[in-house]
């Protein structure tokens, strides 16, 4: 098994964010890779930043009111990928553990405000 | 400001543990850490197939400039916008404009090819998520630009015209595929890639150029 450090372990962890695919080409910088941006009327975090404004890690786990059940980060990756047209990611998967920790340390310094509710 | 510190502390070393073991400076390919780690947590799920992942030079060029976080240079995007101009599929019998109006609910449908619906959920264009069109639609996206006169202000009165076919060519290829005019645009490539047939693309085409459309009123 390979050893790495963390530094280049980051480096997997941005080509997981940047990662464009699926029958929409997106990726997660698709709609969280500039500031100021909506789809439809909802306000599109931008979460490459350090520091980010912590609005899109630091709102979670969060009570979604449109489903009904308090969400942790895992389901809401889960949800961002289905958008996304990528396939299902496991529950705690490599994957989508690396990007909640991305999104952790981008939003270092910020205040949490969970448990919070969203829509 | 002590929690605050081990609360990252525990990120970093849960970072670490995804590689299996701890830190060391040896050479590792990333783009092989990458691909295992993608194999490891995507599955089947519903009617969306984990190999949708297998994607193309372009993703695949665009993905490694986004994350250098430098722009592909010149030759490369050129050459890039010439394969996926080849790709475009042009109207049978040079028909580009369909109905507006079936354009306007394409363009209001964000539905389809996720994995919570079904083969037969029919794919909407998703144009509002991203793009505002009609004037009169106030929930619309800011990804993209704004799409409202569209054709007024290229100055497309007749798209039957001489004069208009290469704005109406245009509008149709972009569409179909957007990466033929911007190699790594945020839009996805409708026809190129299935998400609209070829007569949705001409209602969308007709949504943004024909004169009696409200986006150009």
């Amino acid at each position: 098994m390979h050893c790495i450090s963390v530094s280049e372990q980051n480096f997997a962890v941005l080509r997981l964010f940047f990662q464009r695919g699926g029958p929409h080409d997106f990726s997660c910088a698709s709609c969280h890779g500039q500031d100021n941006t909506r789809i439809r009327l909802q306000d599109l975090p931008n979460l490459t930043r350090n520091p980010g404004d912590g609005v899109g890690f630091a709102a979670w786990p969060a009570y979604r009111v449109s489903n009904g059940q308090m969400w942790a980060m895992q389901q809401r990756l889960n949800d961002c990928y289905r958008q996304q047209r990528f396939p299902y990611p496991g529950f705690a998967s490599d994957a989508t553990v690396a990007l909640g920790v991305y999104l952790g340390v981008n939003s270092h310094g910020s205040a949490s405000v969970a448990p919070a509710i969203k829509r | 400001m002590k929690t605050k510190h081990k609360i990252t502390l525990s990120l970093l070393v849960a970072a670490a543990a995804l590689a299996g073991c701890a830190t060391d400076s040896g050479t590792v390919d990333i783009d092989k850490l990458t691909a295992n780690i993608v194999k490891a947590s995507f599955r089947d799920e519903g009617i969306v197939k984990a190999s949708v992942l297998d994607t193309d030079e372009t993703n695949r060029a665009c993905s490694a400039a986004d994350v250098a976080g430098k722009p592909l240079e010149e030759k490369v995007s050129k050459a890039i916008e010439a394969a996926n101009l080849k790709t475009i599929h042009w109207p049978a019998g040079g028909k580009f404009l369909g109905d507006w109006k079936e354009g306007e609910k394409l363009a209001q449908s964000g539905r389809g090819l996720t994995w919570t619906d079904t083969a037969t959920t029919p794919n909407g264009g998703n144009c509002y998520n991203c793009h505002q069109i009609d004037k009169k639609e106030i929930s619309f996206g800011t990804i993209g630009p704004s799409l409202y006169n569209f054709g007024k202000l290229r100055g497309v009165t007749d798209p039957a015209s001489p004069g208009a076919r290469a704005m109406v060519e245009y509008t149709w290829g972009k569409i179909w595929n957007a990466k033929a005019y911007n190699a790594c645009s945020n839009m996805p490539r409708a026809g190129h890639l299935g998400i609209l047939t070829e007569a949705q693309v001409a209602h969308i085409v007709a949504l943004l150029l024909d004169p009696k459309s409200p986006v150009n009123q």
